[in-house]
């Protein structure tokens, strides 16, 4: 039963061709077999799991929040809140935390009878590419495992990939769940900035930042983000909204679609095998009946900067609240209160970390500030409405999602080049807008290209509708 | 604004941060590479554009004032290390 879409699952349980119990132990034993070489997980809740999955059996779970995930084990990036379950964000600073409450999206898929199965290893504090920065241990490409699964969200989508979840959820500020996701040859949702809630989620750069679904499949996207969505009181940012079941119109197709191919995507800096791999799929979209649009949006190089200011002003201030006092690390010697908070901050964060909070903390500094933190918020209107221009000439955008496929392990050393990795996919969060990330071929050494669809504020469905019309080529109807 | 000099010691004071003479100068080389890069926006003219804090067009939103038991004052500071009475304990700030 192993390796089947959650949709393919939540038929054969609703069947009875197994129980959720069975599903969970298939699950629980392919972690115990493979995770401690691909090291996904960070803390693994079997018997909590195996009870909820009994509780599912047995009927338990109220049948107004029956669902296509219940019953179906899951696993979430260790950055969202599980109440009396430790949540690290892979950081010696939060090492015992114990939330006092669940994540609003927890909660929801509590709620729906999903079976969670631990929480997955990540870049400290979601900060990073690789998912090396994690203060524990370092997690393999399943397809390669002297790779790295990409990053932040790098357990996730490793974990979806090696069948030791059937989804995940994880969060993207730059492209931390869509180039995972990429890197690993899974499906990742970045939803339009407002659409899932963050209360719960560890903050890390607010305003670019949404929690967003790992799955093996477009439908599966779909299905995890029907779940999560929807305004929440307690995260003033979500929007009212009406939440469509985006699995309705998923079969649409894609005739008459027009999708807009950005040169300055295929630019300097691209592999040539992801360049071949997102254009092959641009050609397979135009048999299917779409049409091709060349579009350009000017301010995409300066997004990378802009995104690089931006999240690192708002790291530096979120991570202020770890000062040792109510929670996380806390220094063994201090004498006073300065030093309590000093000696904690110094000792408590690695190395990335640090130096984005130095990043933010220069450019949020008087006199820097307009030069640079202000400066990078009007580059942001610029980006928006370039994006903004571009939907009038087409539906969708389509892009790879990064410039390579999956780095060796250490390879990538200097911080700048690095954050370079981000530049397909960090100014989607500047724009705010929502981007899919699907496989599209192999690249370099047999490893998993990704393209990323791009659509304006609020097109989730049209984005699976395109990307499930991809997926599904060449089958009865496409 | 081209900045060549980032005085990474003064930025480490106000992020409450110490840094060995290691960290100190490794951090010296990253940043000053970052903020060359972020200085490419030096170029873009941005004259009478708003300055975009979030995407939203929200404004102001607010909710009823109601108390909500959701917590007890245990769950909320248990996770402190240094607790007291109910209270989280920390060095003398105020001399008595």
């Amino acid at each position: 039963m192993i390796g089947r879409s959650l949709y393919e699952h939540s038929i054969a349980l609703a069947r009875k061709e197994y129980s959720s119990v069975e599903l969970t132990k298939a699950y629980l034993s392919e972690i115990e077999e493979r995770d401690g070489e691909l090291g996904a997980y960070l803390s693994i809740t079997a018997d909590k799991a195996l009870k909820t999955a009994k509780d599912y059996d047995e009927g338990k779970c109220a049948p107004e929040n029956n669902s296509t995930i219940s019953g179906i084990p899951y696993a979430l990036k260790d950055n969202i809140c599980t109440k009396g379950i430790r949540t690290t964000c892979a950081s010696k600073m939060l090492s015992s935390y114990d939330p006092p409450y669940d994540a609003t999206v927890v909660e929801k898929l509590k709620r729906s009878g999903a079976v969670l199965l631990g929480k997955l290893n990540m870049d400290e504090f979601a900060m990073g590419s690789t998912t090396e920065n994690s203060a524990f241990k370092i997690t393999r490409n399943p397809w390669d495992s002297s790779r790295v699964p990409g990053g932040s969200s790098g357990g996730a989508a490793a974990a979806v990939a090696a069948n030791e979840a059937v989804f995940a959820l994880g969060s993207d500020t730059g492209g931390s769940v869509r180039q995972p996701a990429s890197f690993c040859g899974v499906v990742g949702m970045k939803p339009t900035y407002g659409s899932v809630s963050r209360f719960g989620l560890v903050a890390f750069a607010s305003s670019l930042e949404q929690i967003g679904p790992i799955t093996r499949t477009v439908m599966d996207n779909a299905i995890v983000f029907n779940a999560i969505c929807g305004k929440d009181r307690y995260d003033a940012t979500t929007v009212e909204r009406k939440c469509a079941d985006l699995t309705q119109g998923i079969q649409g197709g894609v005739k008459g679609i027009k999708i807009g191919v950005p040169q300055q995507f295929f630019s300097a800096g691209i592999s040539e095998d992801v360049k071949i791999a997102v254009l092959e799929a641009a050609e397979e979209y135009k048999k299917m009946g779409a049409e091709l649009v060349s579009v350009s949006i000017p301010s995409v190089d300066h997004a990378l900067a802009a995104y690089y200011i931006i999240s690192s002003a708002e790291a530096s201030s979120n991570l202020a609240r770890f000062d040792g006092v109510r929670f996380g690390y806390r220094a063994d010697e201090y004498e006073t209160m300065d030093e309590l908070y000093i000696k904690s901050r110094s000792e408590g964060f690695g190395k990335e970390v640090k130096r984005r909070i130095m990043l933010g903390t220069f450019a949020l500094s008087s006199g820097y500030y307009d030069d640079y933190y202000k400066k990078a918020l009007k580059v942001r209107s610029l980006v928006r409405a370039d994006f903004q221009n571009v939907f009038s000439e087409c539906d969708v955008i389509l892009t790879p999602v990064a410039p390579t496929v999956a780095y060796k392990i250490g390879e990538k050393k200097d911080p700048l080049s690095m954050y370079m990795g981000d530049i397909y996919s960090a100014p989607v969060n500047i724009a705010g807008i929502p981007a899919l990330s699907l496989p599209c071929g192999k690249g370099e050494g047999g490893m998993p290209v990704g393209m990323q669809l791009i659509g304006p504020d609020f097109s989730e469905e049209l984005l699976y509708r395109v990307g499930f019309a991809y997926e599904n080529r060449g089958k009865a109807g496409y | 604004m081209k900045k060549d000099y980032i005085d990474v010691e003064a930025v480490a004071k106000l992020a409450k941060l110490e840094l060995s003479a290691d960290e100190r100068d490794e951090l010296k080389k990253d940043m000053d590479s970052v903020i060359s890069f972020a200085n490419i926006l030096d170029a873009i003219d941005t004259n009478g554009i708003n300055a975009a804090e979030h995407i939203t067009k929200l404004v102001n939103v607010m909710r009823e004032d109601e108390v909500e038991e959701k917590y007890t004052a245990e769950e909320m500071i248990r996770s402190a290390k240094t607790r007291c009475d109910g209270f989280i304990t920390v060095p003398t700030v105020v001399e008595g």
